[in-house]
């Protein structure tokens, strides 16, 4: 999938760096979601977020001609999105609604945005995969990621201990990685 | 030799993922991604893979379509203005004209008198939001122009053709000239006209573009940058198009087109569209950011007619003829003393 879009991202950077207006459109419309998405992992107010986005697509277009990308589109998006944040989180007086709850958590190590797999990406690819796994396995995996619910929620509903949840969402982690080994890098 | 690694980490990657890893476990897993790009690697795929996972549907708040639309608006607002203050010896006026009720104020805008420009001076007319335009051309066309539109035309139409630019929503009535067509250009497609009644609506913003023939014949094409046309299809009187400039796919139907245009007469009528159009187009034509919470509400059927309403006095009517309240949020200005869009909050009675 990433192999086919690269064709037309291409084209849709050159149209930008031209200053076609009806690219840059498209560029907007397709990551915009996803930019976010990834926003929200260093800054939680989606308000926030959508603001952060839409203050780079902007500055993008200001520099539409001199922008360079040379890779993929996607990562530069990332990356830029990453930056941009983590700017913010320091510029920012440390507020709670901004700075990010697990301060020595899994946020102190930068995303590789070389590599990263979006949330449109992988959304369909998780679907299949958790499918194929042994439905208590994918059971526990589904209700936390799909349906919101904590751990010691799932636990409480299904009358086990949160470190039997603990250790069957590692599983499903795990079995997906496998599946998903081919996209992943 | 790939390793795998041990459930032990695993389950603290797990747990740390979702934020429940103590200062301990933290620790540990810091020092385990710290000792080989391996783990680091399996780190980050897992948790790559934890996040994308996780469902949209935080996100129904996000808005695409409306977040593009007002980038583009901070984009072209920039340039506009430097348009503007650039080339006013070009543009020989900028007309912004309320219209009052039922009454329509035409205007025939003559040239400057420039006679260092041999060629037509071009024009540009805007609706502001919340208003209509309406303006007769030197040919004697007459045009209507929605709330939040623009329509550049030349004082004078020379060649074979007499040509306007559309970003927005008119109307036209065309004098008839087979010689001589009228064409009007957007950013997605061409519109050619002999001698016909019919309404184009065009945003830049939006990929999605109508056509309604109300009389006459109109040829549509699809129009790129370089000046190449595509044609599409030919339109009947009372015919509807639907252009998706993204997908390039279209549709026509033919049916009743009144409520398409009648906005030119000051009514938005309604017949038989889902509650979140409808809340679409009121926050277009008043420019105001409406909010339609619960998802019940989003395809409730709604039939109705205003004419001339104030957004008051629409609020109220759709709050008793139909299941819903609203609320009307105070502006509050901005750190840079600018106010944002009047937001309302409209939401189905019943809900906390």
């Amino acid at each position: 999938m990433a192999k086919q879009s690269g064709l037309i991202e291409k084209v849709l950077v050159k149209k930008l760096n031209e200053g076609d207006k009806n690219a840059f459109s498209v560029i907007f419309t397709t990551y915009y979601k996803d930019l976010v998405l990834f926003a929200l992992h260093f800054i939680h107010k989606p308000e926030s977020a959508e603001e952060i986005i839409q203050d780079l697509f902007v500055k993008i277009w200001e520099d539409h001609e001199s922008i360079n990308i040379n890779g993929s589109l996607k990562s530069y998006l990332l990356k830029s999105v990453q930056n941009k944040c983590i700017d913010t989180i320091r510029h920012l007086k440390i507020k709670q609604e901004y700075y990010n709850k697990t301060l020595s958590g899994s946020i102190d190590y930068e995303y590789n945005t070389d590599n990263y797999l979006i949330n449109s990406e992988l959304e369909g690819l998780v679907r299949s995969a958790l499918a194929k796994l042994p439905p208590d396995i994918s059971e526990a995996y589904r209700m936390n990621r799909f349906e919101g619910l904590k751990y010691q929620e799932i636990a409480d509903r299904l009358n086990v201990s949160v470190r039997t949840i603990e250790v069957r969402i590692g599983k499903a982690l795990c079995a997906l990685r496998e599946e998903l080994r081919d996209y992943l890098s | 030799m790939k390793e795998e690694p041990n459930e032990a980490i695993i389950r603290i990657i797990v747990k740390d993922l979702a934020e429940n890893a103590d200062q301990e476990e933290k620790d540990f897993l810091k020092k385990w991604i710290g000792e080989s790009d391996e783990n680091r690697n399996c780190f980050e795929q897992l948790r790559n893979i934890w996040e994308a996972s996780e469902s949209q549907k935080n996100l129904n708040s996000v808005n695409t379509n409306e977040a593009l639309a007002d980038v583009l608006r901070r984009i072209s607002g920039r340039s506009f203005l430097n348009k503007l203050w650039n080339s006013l010896g070009r543009i020989a006026a900028i007309l912004f004209i309320p219209l009052l009720l039922g009454n329509i104020l035409w205007i025939t805008v003559g040239p400057k008198e420039d006679l260092s420009a041999p060629g037509p001076v071009y024009s540009e007319v805007f609706a502001t939001f919340g208003t209509r335009t309406a303006l007769k051309l030197i040919d004697g066309s007459l045009v209507w122009l929605n709330s939040g539109s623009s329509l550049k035309y030349p004082d004078k139409f020379t060649g074979n053709q007499r040509e306007v630019t559309l970003n927005g929503e008119a109307y036209f009535e065309v004098t008839s000239n087979p010689d001589i067509p009228f064409i009007v250009k957007t950013s997605d497609l061409t519109v050619k006209a002999t001698g016909t009644k019919f309404n184009v609506m065009s945003y830049i913003s939006d990929s999605k573009s109508e056509i309604t023939l109300v009389t006459g014949k109109v040829f549509v094409s699809e129009s790129d940058k370089n000046g190449s046309v595509k044609p599409i299809s030919e339109l009947s009187p009372n015919q509807h198009m639907v252009f998706n400039g993204n997908t390039k796919s279209f549709s026509i139907n033919d049916e009743d087109t009144y409520k398409y245009y009648a906005w030119k007469d000051g009514k938005l009528i309604f017949r038989n569209e889902p509650l979140s159009d409808v809340v679409k187009k009121i926050s277009q034509v008043f420019n105001v950011d409406i909010e339609l919470q619960g998802k019940e509400l989003q395809d409730y059927r709604y039939r109705a007619t205003f004419e001339d309403e104030s957004l008051s006095e629409i609020l109220k009517l759709l709050k008793i003829s139909s299941p819903i309240c609203y609320r009307e949020l105070k502006r509050t200005p901005l750190p840079d003393g600018s106010f944002p869009k009047k937001k309302v909050i409209i939401s189905p009675v019943n809900q906390k």
